[in-house]
């Protein structure tokens, strides 16, 4: 049985163990905060007074916060909202920029040239600002609802995605491949999903895994600043920090949230990196 | 060639292909005519940027407008070319109309497995799917000699230059067309996988009764292959004869200086290599005021600055565009 292109990358993936050590992490740390909350039945809003900043513990394994929150349920449900929120959002940035990307390095011309102005005018307007203000027009339609933070996060990421696929689709546009399946009657269509995309399709895959952890740390930035609408690891750093003070320091406030975060950062990075020397074998020594 | 009028398959008629860019207008093709016929094999020759490629990519209506502008007429049987809708181009393209390149390396998409790029075809333009559309497919890789089914499996990367070629030798003819244009088919490949891809050329030629534009710059290939050669300058046809005309009694200097710069191993001593010194003239839309080889002309005179020469009849079916005498050039062949 011969192997595809994909599935030899996939292999050489494999042999990867940096790459394999960050898919494990993320595995687990998906599988944790997917079922965790479920399997031990915690309630992340859950209040004891009694219980306020209880250091880990045999009962509370991370221990719990200033509102005698359990700080375990916190983290796994706060982990949720991170993951979704990177996965969700970046889903809407591949989508919407690979399409207007492809189109754009497809017909070339004067089409490029107007579609990528707009995307220049875009980098050049302040993200933050322009996420702030996605937010604010949503906020009051979609109270508590985690769809504006996916659209405005994604709408934010999707420039570069355009731009790297744009470049990607009109250096294969001219390809001979293509321009033989072009004389062989292919309709735009068939030619740019079926002959251009599919070797494109390396290059979305690595910058979408990059991109789940750049989404995943605006998402905390803004939590951080109170802009968040859900409980997420953001928040919670956010609430960590403010309890640290040089008098009693409630360490594992700050330390779960941050440690979860961080892991998943660093896999991700990992499994990106790793996926970008498995599709580009050449690219390595 | 018989008494009887031939219908051709395709003529071309005062094809003029002018690139427009930011800053200056080129013209590629500059009022080129010619008829390909039934079942005959036409050699397009010359050197590189000459308009060879821009030719033939003009019948399948492959340059984009509004940067080129195509002018004249390009008639496939009945139908005209110049000025088709995409729709009515599409309907000709690897149906009527196949292409086949230079490099067989970049030629198949890497992606998918040699089974599914000739399935794409056959569904497209024949709807042909399923069981039947796969003995379809096995029967054009016998005929083009890749014999078993374990090759339709396998990805490009995983066969070999001469193989590649007759894969895409196979995609072209999938849907038997009329006419094939083959873009340098042998360049890229070595001398004896060149020789198999031209005489699987011929005998499916035969078969067919197909017609082929095989472009190319190598005189020797055309020897083998073409029944009719025309040669090509700087956008212009300059001489049109029969191959044997050609390559025997040459009535264009530049011909006699291409024939002079091809490597010939069946003469004593090699011969000597002759390269044309200088470069083809600047393509630009205005008309000429000379000849456009005379600074490379060996046999360039005084006549040759008084505007461009016609392309005029030979005798036979020859044409040549070159106002020196033929007594003169065949009294001082080398």
């Amino acid at each position: 049985m011969t192997k595809s292109p994909l599935q030899q990358a996939l292999q050489r993936l494999a042999r990867n163990r940096v790459a394999v050590l960050g898919a494990v992490l993320l595995a687990l740390i998906i599988f944790g905060c997917v079922l965790g909350p479920i399997l031990f039945k915690l309630d992340p809003q859950l209040t004891q007074p009694a219980l306020r900043n209880q250091p880990p513990s045999v009962r509370f394994w991370f221990g719990t916060d200033g509102l005698g929150r359990d700080l375990l349920a916190r983290v796994l449900v706060g982990g949720r909202t991170s993951l979704l929120v990177g996965l969700a959002a970046t889903a809407v940035s591949v989508i919407v920029g690979v399409a207007y990307g492809a189109i754009a390095g497809f017909y070339g011309g004067k089409i490029d040239e107007a579609m990528m102005r707009l995307v220049d005018f875009m980098y050049g307007l302040p993200y933050m600002f322009l996420v702030i203000l996605i937010m604010l027009m949503f906020s009051e339609t979609a109270r508590g609802d985690m769809l504006p933070v996916f659209l405005a996060l994604g709408l934010v990421q999707w420039l570069t995605m355009a731009r790297i696929v744009r470049g990607q689709v009109l250096a294969l546009r001219r390809q001979e491949f293509v321009l033989a399946a072009e004389l062989l009657g292919f309709s735009d269509a068939r030619l740019l999903l079926r002959h251009v995309l599919p070797n494109v399709l390396g290059v979305i895959m690595v910058y979408a895994t990059l991109m789940v952890p750049s989404v995943i740390i605006l998402e905390s930035f803004l939590s951080f600043l109170g802009l968040g609408v859900a409980l997420s690891w953001g928040q919670l750093v956010s609430d960590g920090i403010a309890v640290i003070n040089p008098i009693r320091s409630y360490w594992w406030i700050l330390l779960w949230p941050s440690a979860f975060l961080g892991t998943t950062l660093v896999s991700l990075n990992f499994l990106g990196d790793g996926l970008r020397d498995a599709l580009d074998p050449k690219g390595k020594p | 060639m018989s008494a009887h009028p031939v219908e051709e398959l395709l003529r071309i008629r005062d094809l003029s292909v002018t690139f427009s860019t930011r800053d200056s207008t080129v013209r590629a093709v500059d009022r080129v005519s010619f008829d390909v016929r039934p079942g005959e094999v036409v050699g397009l020759v010359g050197e590189s940027g000459c308009g060879k490629s821009v030719t033939s990519l003009s019948i399948l209506g492959l340059h984009e407008r509004p940067a080129a502008q195509v002018t004249g007429s390009i008639r496939l049987a009945e139908r005209e070319l110049v000025g088709a809708t995409p729709a009515q181009l599409r309907e000709v393209r690897g149906n009527r109309v196949s292409m086949i390149f230079q490099d067989p390396l970049t030629s198949l998409n890497p992606y998918l497995r040699v089974e599914e790029q000739l399935a794409e075809v056959l569904d497209l333009h024949l709807q042909l799917r399923g069981q039947p559309a796969r003995t379809r497919m096995l029967e054009i890789l016998a005929q083009v000699g890749i014999p078993g089914e374990e090759r339709l499996r396998a990805y490009p990367h995983q066969l070999s230059g001469g193989m590649r070629q007759r894969i895409c030798i196979a995609m072209a003819l999938l849907c038997s067309p009329e006419l094939l244009i083959a873009d340098e088919p042998t360049t890229m490949l070595d001398v004896t996988i060149q020789a198999q891809i031209l005489d699987l050329l011929r005998s499916l030629r035969k078969q067919r009764n197909m017609s082929i534009l095989f472009i190319t710059h190598d005189l020797g290939v055309v020897s083998e292959i073409c029944d009719r050669v025309i040669v090509m300058y700087a956008g212009r046809i300059v001489e049109q004869a029969r191959t044997a005309e050609v390559l025997q009694a040459p009535l264009h200097p530049y011909t006699e200086a291409l024939l002079q710069s091809t490597p010939r191993v069946d003469v004593p001593g090699g011969g000597t290599l002759h390269p044309i010194g200088g470069l083809p003239p600047r393509l630009s839309a205005e008309k000429l005021q000379e000849c456009a080889f005379v600074a490379r002309c060996p046999r360039a005179r005084e006549g040759c600055k008084n505007g461009e020469p016609a392309l005029s009849d030979a005798g036979g079916e020859r044409l040549r565009r070159c106002i020196v005498p033929v007594a003169e050039m065949e009294a001082t062949r080398s």
